[in-house]
């Protein structure tokens, strides 16, 4: 019997009688109902048209509005599947942090189907990269772990920085005062193509916002992003 | 780094990095086996299949010990053999208490299995006074230069040790090690840690003590087993000591694997209160209606007038609060309570509160059923039927009373729907602990 990778619990297969004769596989569980239910959706209507966030009003966010006066003059539009709750921090806290690997199951296969019907025809899926460090250390990258089946290309890296404190170590303020850590890996040409920045957590929108400069750079004519929580 | 942080301690350190470190090549343990579909961890001895531990690159994880640091293919664990490099101490036992003629043949017994490093298993009923009579044995090892560890699978257990054994070995260097600390590691004498601690340690120990071996999480945990194993050297004393043994323990000991002793009476000479046992129909649904079984009322009411503290032990977390209120209908307004549960960030400090006076009762799941100790105790089960009630915690449970010598007595009381095999077989086993100390006693 399969168990539920956060609360061990031994989940069962509701199966329907007309399950039995069809040629259906089960579908791959990894959690259960109740551990599902703690994840929150972000519906299409109901989020900030910059950054994604979960909102009532259809107008940008207080953070897209400061975006723009520091004169960024198209916004990100970003998309992100569920809300960072307690159970998405619990699920990075494993997957990324303790590293995990397996757990990228969760949502994967809903990741990449996000991303296929939002994005579909003509769009280049660029992950944001992690440093050599953390790589060698962690042995995977958090994003490419959620993209199996979708083709990418890694056309970004991070700068070699003698000591990086990861951005999850810092205040709000601290991480809007990195500097660009980005360099660009030139392996196709982005001039006129539109791209998809995908990442797995949206904060404070620097990492992404520094990605983009550097396409806006190299003539890339849509640049949009796609994070798994926002 | 102090070189001495490695000695017999499992450290992991990234492939990456192997070259700036100049290490021992002979020191140097791979982390992970790979096998055609499985891989093992080197560090908890597991086996986990190839799909579930896998990283890109074809490199692979141990997910089983994780929670103490992921190992991979991408480490390699580094341990420098134990060297026993201790200063000698001529005089380390600073405890001046005398133990009774029946704690000290216990004493020597385990003193004995030290000197000849075998394995033992101390069976002494609840408040017998465990730690009291491992200071010989301890002492002698100590004098021996021995390495010595005290392991529970309970951080209360070692919270509760960690004090009394500072006092008691005043001029020796003690570390206490578990998961919800920050305590920086570094090389001592003795260490006191939780059970998973233990995986940390590589062949280290002459000495290993496991206080409690019969709780959750270490029985029927392979891991936690396996590390027992090879925490402590070759040749070393393995002591296992307990108030409920597991039936598969005494097999063992059947089967001469372990050596025994038995104490079947407390160290103020009196033996165990014998529970008394209730059913009380449809007490859930009595709770719905913020009642109270006329039983359960009539007990408590009789308590807080005494005025002695009480625990009331009830099967599900859930069950706290519906329980708390209900039971303050039925007291003075004045008496003081709260309820406590595992992750309850208060949870020291009500235990302590209630340990002091400034708390009159508390209503808890079945973490407090071992570990702590508190004057003049009466304890109520509600709901003793439910499964997490099993034989052993329902011993222990009942010994939680009459634990000091200034009251050795008082109420135990399981109330049940149904008596279930867990409740007849606890008071089976205590009526017998109670034979067999009277026996002692004359």
């Amino acid at each position: 019997m399969k168990k539920c990778l956060t609360c061990q619990q031994t989940m069962f297969e509701q199966v329907n009688f007309a399950w039995l004769f069809s040629f259906r596989k089960i579908q791959e569980k990894y959690l259960c109902e109740n551990c599902l239910k703690k994840f929150v959706l972000i519906r299409n209507e109901e989020r900030c048209q910059g950054c994604g966030r979960k909102q009532e009003k259809t107008n940008l966010c207080y953070d897209c509005i400061r975006w723009e006066k520091t004169g960024e003059k198209k916004l990100l539009g970003n998309r992100a599947v569920f809300t960072y709750n307690e159970a998405m921090q619990n699920f990075m806290e494993e997957y990324k942090f303790k590293g995990d690997y397996y757990w990228y199951h969760i949502f994967q296969k809903d990741f990449e189907q996000n991303i296929r019907d939002y994005y579909n025809s003509g769009w280049i899926y660029v992950p944001i990269p992690v440093d050599t460090l953390t790589l060698a250390e962690r042995g995977f990258n958090q994003v490419t772990g959620l993209l199996q089946s979708l083709p990418f290309d890694e056309i970004l890296k991070m700068k070699e920085v003698p000591e990086r404190i990861k951005q999850s170590h810092k205040t709000r303020k601290q991480r809007l005062e990195t500097q660009q850590p980005f360099e660009y890996i030139d392996k196709i040409d982005v001039a006129g193509k539109k791209i998809l920045l995908v990442d797995d957590v949206y904060t404070t929108g620097r990492t992404l916002y520094y990605a983009k400069e550097i396409l806006v750079k190299k003539g890339a004519r849509d640049i949009r992003s796609f994070t798994l929580a926002r | 780094m102090d070189k001495s942080e490695f000695f017999g301690r499992l450290y992991i350190v990234e492939k990456a990095k192997l070259n700036q470190m100049n290490l021992h090549a002979e020191h140097i343990l791979p982390a992970i086996q790979i096998r055609v579909e499985q891989i093992i961890c080197n560090r908890c001895g597991q086996k986990t299949a190839k799909k579930r531990g896998t990283l890109p690159n074809k490199q692979y994880f141990c997910p089983k010990c994780k929670i103490l640091g992921r190992i991979s293919t991408l480490n390699v664990l580094y341990t420098i053999p134990e060297p026993n490099k201790f200063t000698q101490n001529f005089n380390p036992l600073s405890w001046d208490g005398k133990l009774s003629l029946l704690q000290s043949q216990a004493a020597k017994e385990l003193k004995h299995v030290v000197e000849s490093k075998s394995s033992h298993l101390l069976w002494a009923v609840t408040g017998a006074g465990k730690t009291e009579m491992l200071f010989n044995a301890l002492e002698y090892a100590i004098l021996k230069k021995m390495r010595i560890c005290i392991a529970s699978p309970r951080v209360d257990v070692c919270n509760e040790l960690f004090p009394r054994l500072k006092t008691s070995f005043k001029q020796v260097d003690i570390l206490l090690l578990h998961g919800k600390q920050k305590q920086k590691y570094r090389y001592t004498q003795i260490v006191i840690c939780t059970t998973h601690q233990l995986l940390n340690f590589h062949q280290a120990f002459d000495v290993l003590i496991i206080d409690e071996v019969d709780s959750f999480p270490f029985v029927n945990n392979r891991m936690l087993n396996h590390a027992v194993k090879v925490s402590r050297k070759k040749e070393s004393a393995l002591i296992f000591l307990t108030a409920t043994p597991t039936k598969k323990l005494l097999a063992d000991v059947r089967k001469k694997k372990l050596t025994f002793s038995y104490l079947p009476v407390r160290y103020h000479g009196h033996i165990l209160p014998f529970p008394k046992v209730s059913i009380v129909r449809g007490w859930e649904s009595k709770l719905r209606k913020q009642k109270l079984p006329h039983k359960m009322a009539k007990i408590i009411m009789k308590w807080s007038k005494a005025n002695f503290p009480f625990l009331i032990f009830v099967p599900k977390i859930s069950l706290l609060e519906k329980v708390y209120k209900t039971v303050r209908k039925y007291l003075v307004s004045d008496t003081r309570g709260t309820t406590v549960y595992a992750n309850d960030p208060e949870r020291i400090e009500k235990v302590t509160k209630l340990r002091k006076g400034e708390l009159d009762f508390l209503i808890t799941t079945t973490i407090l059923e071992r570990g702590v100790t508190f004057p003049n105790l009466n304890v109520l089960v509600l709901g003793a039927e439910n499964k997490v009630f099993t034989k052993s915690s329902l011993v222990q449970i009942a010994g939680r009373v009459g634990r000091s010598s200034s009251r050795p007595f008082g109420d135990v009381f399981f109330l049940c729907q149904t008596s279930t095999r867990a409740v007849k077989g606890a008071l089976r086993e205590i009526s017998f602990l109670n034979r067999k100390g009277r026996q002692l006693l004359k």
